[in-house]
């Protein structure tokens, strides 16, 4: 799980303790420890419109993106940290067209 | 102008700061794909799967078809590029539409679809930064994942009429005026980076969120790809997306990884194209159907990172490109494989092991006319008595004649002195 | 162990006296080398410019019967590996050689002088002589090994945009990654730049007088014999 946590946050991705006022809150099925990225099944508008997006999701992790391949069943999106580019003079930016914020909340027990 | 003088102006202007840019990313391509212990396993695996598919295209064509029509996909298959941009224009035309919002996909810009639908009355609006900077500027693209690499901030700056240029302010500013984009646009065009045969599903892996933006807002989606897009199954789909951002950015992944099946408020169509490429299968250049676009061979090749993207004036320059350009067009393209050292680090950082320096060597037979001088000296010098004589000759020969012949490297260099005796000179 | 030497045409030419040095280097280790007085050209100069060539095919005829054919240009021995040919198994590179076969190292321990050794392409990159910093494989450099002594290398394996026809075509991006080749070099304050490929060092040097660099360059067969003649 920290191996998870470290990967998110090198996305640019948060780890949230309760749900902030004013982000758009869904559901993520699992985690992929190598990279970060969570995996949402609703493929939502709002998930990219909105300026801050916030994902609840069980403490449930792959190690890879070929383990995480065997659990879709359906379309969706891995999502990785918030929406950014490097067009500009290859500077790191937040809030390319999607979320500026993007973080996780882990489902309380277990 | 060929290759050589547009890297010359290019390198002039621009070289030193391109080629450092370019290779930082390579460097962060290489931390991020030495961090994946089992990369080279990858690389195989990678390349047998892309091997198996472009062996049986046409079986696979057919399952993902099968597949993407029961998931409630609309499917065309477009002979050449002008079915492919008749189809997407026939597409709007039903609807009515007056804008399109287009993300990152190197199959319309090899179609020439912003062209044909501008000609026909509809707005296309590239929505990937990097493309909206270059369309801005009347440019193509000059990097297939970095469109705007050659660009600076100045220039971003100046064709948004901004003063300030700090790159966060631009990008922001950027994304302002392209919502209203999205939100008024009537269809949304993307490419896909790899369809699932076995599911009938499309992946779409971007970082921006365009390409999502354009698939969820719009009531109609059009995926334009290429056939040689299909992986079999989701399994081996696993193995690309571990492999695509790493070696494209060295980002452990893309911000989003998407994979569209139905759409739910609104219709979804792919259109495969075919564009020569099954004819391609046919000739000893097939291998280059395996490439996945990752752009690693462009970012690392150190001609390109020195000359730019447009010297190769080719929608997807580079060695790939190189390698791409002359099957489309022998006469216009002959010189790319020779802009090229041979240095093969192209086929050291491709995913799908592209065997470059044959392909590349194989390329520059193809498009070399026979040439009368080049023939009699080959078969003169299977004999040492005519290489002898030969090495005589440029001995004889005064230093003036040859450096003027060699004028390409006398110019920026000195000439050799050529000593009077040779080791082997029986 | 019937060893033959072969003497790429443009060492022959251009410099004879790494051909001199390289079979010295092999005689020192008592071995009976031969120089194939009929060889000419391995065809790379044809290959690469994209006409057709049989010379690989003469090349083969010529050296087939010997149980390793040693060469002093990696760009002809992976010119002659990537055919199949009887011959393309049993020809090698110089150190390679030295490293693989005879298993010899460290023969330049106590060089007084800083080397820098250029990685050429067809070396790190055909050949595998090192490991190229692309792939995700342990690090290793046999010329290293085989030189035993402190080494400095560029910060960039990269090209040093000698690529034969490449420098006749595009001289000017030809000219700057050699420039900038040497300016990473140099950067590091050798006495010294050394490499198994001649071309890229002659290119080097051509840059080299013409900007007017003060740096001595030389092909890795010298530094290897000045040091095992000290030891006779
Ligand atoms: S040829 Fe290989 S390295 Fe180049 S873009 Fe295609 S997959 Fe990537």
């Amino acid at each position: 799980m920290d191996e998870f946590i470290k990967n998110l946050r090198l996305a640019g991705g948060e780890v949230l303790e309760e749900i902030p006022d004013g982000w758009y809150v869904t559901q993520a099925e699992f985690g992929v420890v190598e990279n970060g990225t969570v995996w949402v099944r609703e493929y939502k508008k709002e998930l990219f419109l909105s300026e801050k997006v916030a994902v609840k999701m069980p403490k449930k992790f792959v190690k890879t993106m070929q383990e995480a391949m065997e659990l879709i069943n359906s379309p969706g999106v891995f999502i990785s940290g918030p929406s950014k580019t490097a067009d500009v003079e290859s500077f790191l930016v937040f809030g390319a067209h999607g979320p500026v914020r993007f973080g996780i909340i882990f489902d309380k027990g277990l | 102008m060929k290759h050589y003088e547009l890297a010359i102006n290019f390198y002039k202007q621009k070289g030193p700061r391109h080629d450092k840019a370019l290779w930082a990313i390579r460097q962060k391509r290489d931390k991020a794909i030495k961090e994946v212990d089992e990369w080279e396993e990858l690389r195989e695996k990678a390349s047998k799967i892309k091997d198996e598919v472009i062996n049986n295209l046409q079986d696979y064509v057919k399952e993902f078809i099968k597949n993407a029509k029961k998931e409630g996909i609309e499917l065309f298959f477009a002979k050449d590029a002008k079915e492919h941009n008749e189809i997407v224009f026939d597409l709007l035309k039903e609807i009515n539409a007056k804008k399109v919002v287009k993300s990152k996909s190197m199959l319309t810009e090899e179609c020439g679809l912003n062209e044909f639908l501008e000609k026909r009355g509809i707005e296309v609006i590239d929505t990937d930064l990097g493309e909206r900077i270059v369309q801005l500027r009347g440019e193509k693209p000059s990097h297939i994942v970095l469109p705007a690499i050659h660009t600076t901030k100045e220039e971003v700056a100046e064709i948004l009429g901004e003063s300030n240029t700090d790159p966060t302010y631009l990008t922001h500013k950027m994304r302002e005026l392209l919502r209203n984009e999205f939100l008024s646009a009537d269809a949304g065009i993307s490419g896909a980076n790899f369809l699932v045969a076995d599911k009938g599903w499309a992946v779409v892996c971007t970082n921006e969120g365009n390409a999502d933006l354009g698939a969820v807002l719009p009531k109609l989606h059009i995926i334009s790809v290429g056939v040689e897009k299909i992986v079999p199954s989701m399994r081996d789909l696993g193995v690309f997306l571990r492999m695509l951002a790493r070696n494209a950015t060295g980002q452990k992944i893309t911000t989003y990884t998407s994979i569209f099946g139905r759409k739910e408020n609104g219709k979804r169509v792919i259109v495969l194209v075919d564009n020569g490429r099954f004819e391609r299968l046919n000739t000893e250049f097939k291998e280059t159907l395996k490439c996945i676009r990752c752009s690693a061979c462009l970012t690392t090749c150190p001609v390109f990172r020195r000359s730019g993207g447009h010297a190769y004036r080719y929608v997807i320059p580079g060695p790939i490109g190189s390698l791409l350009a002359p099957l489309n067009n022998k006469e216009e393209y002959s010189d790319l494989p020779f802009a090229c050292t041979l240095c093969n680090s192209c086929e050291m950082v491709c995913p799908v092991k592209i065997p470059f320096s044959k392909q590349l060597v194989k390329m520059r037979e193809y498009v070399t006319k026979d040439d009368f001088a080049f023939k009699f000296i080959e078969t003169s010098l299977h004999s040492p008595f005519a290489f002898k004589l030969f090495s005589k000759i440029i001995r004889l020969t005064p230093k003036s004649i040859l450096k003027k012949a060699l004028n390409e490297w006398s110019k920026y260099k000195e000439f050799p002195t050529i000593p009077p005796k040779r080791f082997i000179d029986g | 162990m019937k060893i033959a030497l072969h003497v790429p045409c443009y060492i022959n030419e251009l410099n004879p006296e790494i051909a001199k040095k390289t079979l010295l280097i092999l005689r020192h280790f008592n071995l009976d080398v031969k120089v194939p007085k009929e060889q000419t050209c391995c065809g790379q100069p044809f290959i690469n410019s994209g006409h057709p060539t049989t010379l690989p095919q003469k090349f083969n005829e010529v050296f087939k019967n010997y149980d390793y054919v040693v060469s002093p240009s990696s760009s002809c021995v992976s010119t002659i590996r990537s055919q199949t040919l009887e011959v393309s198994k049993k020809m090698f590179e110089l150190c390679e050689f030295l490293h693989d076969v005879l298993k010899v190292k460290n023969i330049a321990k106590n060089y007084p002088k800083k080397i820098a050794l250029h990685n050429s392409c067809h070396s790190l990159r055909h050949l595998f002589e090192g490991s190229p910093s692309e792939l995700n494989i342990p690090y290793f450099n046999k010329i290293k090994e085989v030189l035993g002594c402190e080494i400095i290398e560029a910060s960039r394996d990269e090209c040093c945009g000698f690529g034969g026809v490449f420098s006749l075509k595009e001289g000017f991006i030809s000219y700057v990654m050699g420039r900038n080749k040497l300016d990473d070099l140099l950067n590091k304050n050798p006495d010294v730049i050394t490499g198994v490929d001649f071309s890229c060092l002659m290119h080097l040097e051509s840059i080299a007088k013409k900007d007017g660099d003060n740096i001595e360059i030389k092909h890795i067969s010298e530094i290897l014999w000045e040091c095992l003649d000290e030891t006779l």
